[in-house]
């Protein structure tokens, strides 16, 4: 029997896409859902169910026959998810963030282990790190006793940010937003000598680390087809001035998606008014191409983009060096600038990093891994 | 000749909407480790690998026997493998494949891209199994990768992100990328060696493609390729997604389309990334209009079934029934997690034990994939 769906989305929950799937798993529709949301949807069937995506990219299926109202929480997510530690070669042990380290240490529980705040926090496997706001000011942090985390909390620059690692084979840097709620990184010892250092972004924009997660996977899920995303990537978009990043993710979306409607000319605004984030000149520059705009006004935020830092996000970067290809032999010197000063880039991080040092033997014995908290490992 | 279907170039369908393949495989590299030729000048420590020609075979046997989109059917594809070899088509003929080297490489590459720019209505279909160098470019790397006798050391690899810069001068509308090609990172050669292999192809500044997806490995280390004398991790992912992990239903119809198949091959890794304990991951990269694919019927996903403690899954006979079917059975002793292809609908897991009571699990199989771990 057709009917109504109501579905709610229980408080506390992360932003999530809902999709509702008939009993003969056709998709009846897509939505977008934050925290304490709610929508309706028509259904062939109350035999309808849901399908909730995670930030992390799980899928968590909620059934229940004959109900027409629904309420996504966070209990029903947390029962239903199989999300396991993540397995290494080591085996089972868990190597990565999760929510719950970010639970523990934003409740400063009694099983965590006491913090020490420090210019230049140091983790186990003598990695030193520092953290650093586009005026050189290196942000402090806290290291738990044990070396096995470091924290930074609460920044907020509307500039990009930069974190350096020093590790005995060589540094890494990773280009970050500047606005974040909180970094966290973790170093565990895996076999044969390598170790693993884990790196979670969650930032003062959930919306944006939501749709920065799914997109860094390129799970846009018919994105094109569903005006949610596009609507809230727009208002990020329009919303730049005060939060530059969130905006550049909205952007990036868009791009993606051609949706040069809902850009309007916001991406050059965004370019102008915060040069120290070079993604806003290559979102502008791409949107010109796309839009087959004035050539010299690509070749203008192109080369702008490739003159200053690299673009904080990875997508930023990739569209930089391809456009730099579209532009002849003025694009190739650039783009071998970019090159250099890139080293060899993690591509699966969806913020720019890059080993940038010379590693002091031939054998690289770190690895680093990039996400959002959230996409990291957990919910 | 590459050509691995048709039989003739004469035969090759031009002026409608198809699908146009080039296929790339690369086991045998004469020198680097472990290669019969003159060594390389710099080999970055990279050896001969097994899976990648098998994976090439398995690619153009998939697209000859299971692809499927009515709009735009099968048109043609050119099949490069290392070592050459002769391959059994599933008609029973048998085709001579050249070696993947670079001038093969290119003039197997124009072919397709000329192809492939007959019509918009077209999809161009790349993939390309072997060595890859990641520094800001992805370079992969043909055969003869390496060659002392050629000036350039890059002059045998293919820079795929240029390459599909400049596929977007061609006129076939959507245009798919696979890079099955382990991202190795030698640091400080890549660095100092500012590698600049052949994009095959350019573009203008202003050349439009409606779809173009790229789908990366993004596996480091050999191991991660996939296991000895069998197709890469990847293929497997991809093609299970294709047959049905990345499906979803629309108007009655199951098909893949270009932003759906990334989460496919994504979530089918991840079973793989349990079961053989490697660190699996993809890097899609979907641009532009969403373009559908293929249309799978009917679907099969990737399943995955287990227990959650070691005694329990040594003990474990695990067997998987849907309806009047045949069950689908893994004894005791076989590796855990199970896992395999299933249908869709309603299947009812049983597990039987020496130490535990049996249980029996109803679970709805539906795409992406079927995962169950028994709480035991």
């Amino acid at each position: 029997m057709s009917g109504t769906l109501k579905i709610r989305s229980g408080p506390g929950m992360p932003p999530t896409t809902i999709e509702v799937v008939s009993p003969d798993l056709e998709t009846v529709g897509r939505v977008w859902l934050d925290a304490g949301q709610s929508t309706a949807v028509e259904v062939p069937s109350e035999g309808s169910f849901l399908r909730v995506y995670l930030p992390s990219g799980e899928i968590v299926t909620l059934k229940d026959p004959g109900k027409l109202d629904r309420e996504v929480s966070l209990s029903d997510l947390m029962s239903k998810s199989r999300r396991r530690p993540r397995k290494t070669t080591r085996g089972d042990e868990r190597v990565s963030l999760g929510v719950a380290d970010y639970e523990r240490l934003e409740a400063h529980g009694a099983d965590a282990p006491a913090e020490i705040a420090t210019p230049k926090p140091r983790l186990a496997g003598d990695v030193e790190l520092l953290l650093s706001t586009m005026n050189n000011e290196a942000v402090p942090g806290s290291v738990s006793s044990d070396g096995a985390t470091a924290t930074y909390r609460d920044i907020h620059s509307m500039e990009p940010a930069e974190l350096q690692l020093h590790t005995p084979d060589g540094r890494f840097c990773v280009r970050l937003p500047g606005q974040l709620e909180r970094l966290l990184l973790r170093s565990v010892a895996l076999d044969d000598g390598l170790r693993l250092v884990s790196v979670g972004v969650r930032t003062t924009n959930r919306q944006a680390d939501t749709l920065g997660g799914f997109g860094a996977r390129g799970d846009y899920h018919s994105a094109g087809a569903m005006a949610d995303w596009a609507d809230r990537a727009e208002e990020m978009l329009y919303s730049k001035m005060a939060d530059p990043f969130g905006a550049v993710v909205g952007a990036y979306l868009l791009l993606r998606l051609r949706r040069f409607d809902q850009m309007r000319t916001w991406a050059r605004n965004l370019a102008d008014s915060w040069p120290a984030i070079p993604d806003g000149s290559i979102i502008w520059a791409w949107q010109l191409i796309h839009q087959r705009g004035a050539e010299a006004e690509i070749n203008k935020y192109l080369q702008r983009a490739a003159g200053g830092e690299l673009p904080v996000f990875t997508e930023g970067l990739k569209l930089l060096v391809d456009g730099l290809g579209l532009l002849g032999k003025t694009g190739a010197e650039l783009q071998k600038k970019v090159s250099e000063q890139a080293g060899v880039v993690l591509w699966d991080s969806p913020f720019t990093a890059f080993r940038g040092g010379r590693a002091a033997s031939g054998d690289v014995r770190v690895k680093l891994e990039v996400g959002y908290a959230e996409a990291v490992e957990g919910l | 000749m590459s050509l691995y279907w048709p039989d003739a170039e004469a035969d090759v369908v031009l002026g409608q909407p198809r699908l146009h393949a080039l296929v790339i495989g690369v086991g045998d590299y004469p020198h680097l480790v472990g290669g019969g030729g003159h060594p390389a000048v710099a080999n970055f420590g990279l050896q001969q690998l097994t899976t990648t020609p098998l994976t090439g075979a398995r690619i153009a046997e998939w697209l000859l026997g299971s692809y499927r989109n009515p709009a735009c059917p099968l048109g043609s594809i050119e099949l490069l493998l290392s070592p050459a070899a002769r391959v059994d088509r599933a008609d029973g003929a048998k085709i001579a494949v050249e070696a993947a080297k670079m001038d093969e490489i290119r003039k197997a590459s124009k072919r397709w891209r000329d192809r492939c720019h007959t019509h918009a209505g077209n999809v161009a279909w790349f993939y390309f199994a072997g060595h890859g160098l990641t520094a800001v470019k992805q370079h992969l790397l043909a055969s003869d990768f390496g060659d002392p006798n050629v000036g350039n050391l890059w002059a045998n690899s293919i820079d795929v992100d240029g390459l599909r810069t400049g596929m977007r001068a061609n006129d076939a509308d959507t245009q798919l990328f696979f890079v099955d090609a382990c991202r190795e990172k030698p640091i400080d050669a890549l660095v100092q060696l500012n590698p600049n292999g052949d994009p095959l192809c350019s573009a203008s500044l202003f050349d439009q493609v409606a779809s173009s997806a790229a789908y990366h490995a993004a596996a480091d280390g050999m191991k991660a390729y996939g296991p000895a004398n069998d197709v890469t991790f990847f293929a497997t992912a991809l093609l299970d997604a294709l047959d049905g992990s990345a499906a979803f239903k629309q108007q009655g119809t199951w098909r893949v389309d270009t932003h759906f198949l990334g989460a496919g091959i994504a979530h089918v890794l991840d079973i793989l990334r349990l079961v053989h304990g490697e660190p699996l991951t993809c890097n899609p990269d979907p641009d532009g209009k969403v373009a559908t694919i293929h249309f799978p019927d009917p679907p099969l996903i990737r399943a995955a079934v287990y227990c959650q403690t070691k005694q329990a899954n040594d003990e474990s006979t695990i067997s998987l029934q849907r309806g009047a079917d045949p069950p689908v059975s893994s004894a005791a002793g076989e590796k855990r997690p199970w896992t395999g292809r299933v249908g869709l609908g309603s299947w009812d897991i049983n597990f039987t034990f020496q130490s535990f009571p049996p249980v029996t699990r109803k679970e709805e199989a539906a795409p992406p994939v079927l995962r169950w771990e028994e709480p035991i």
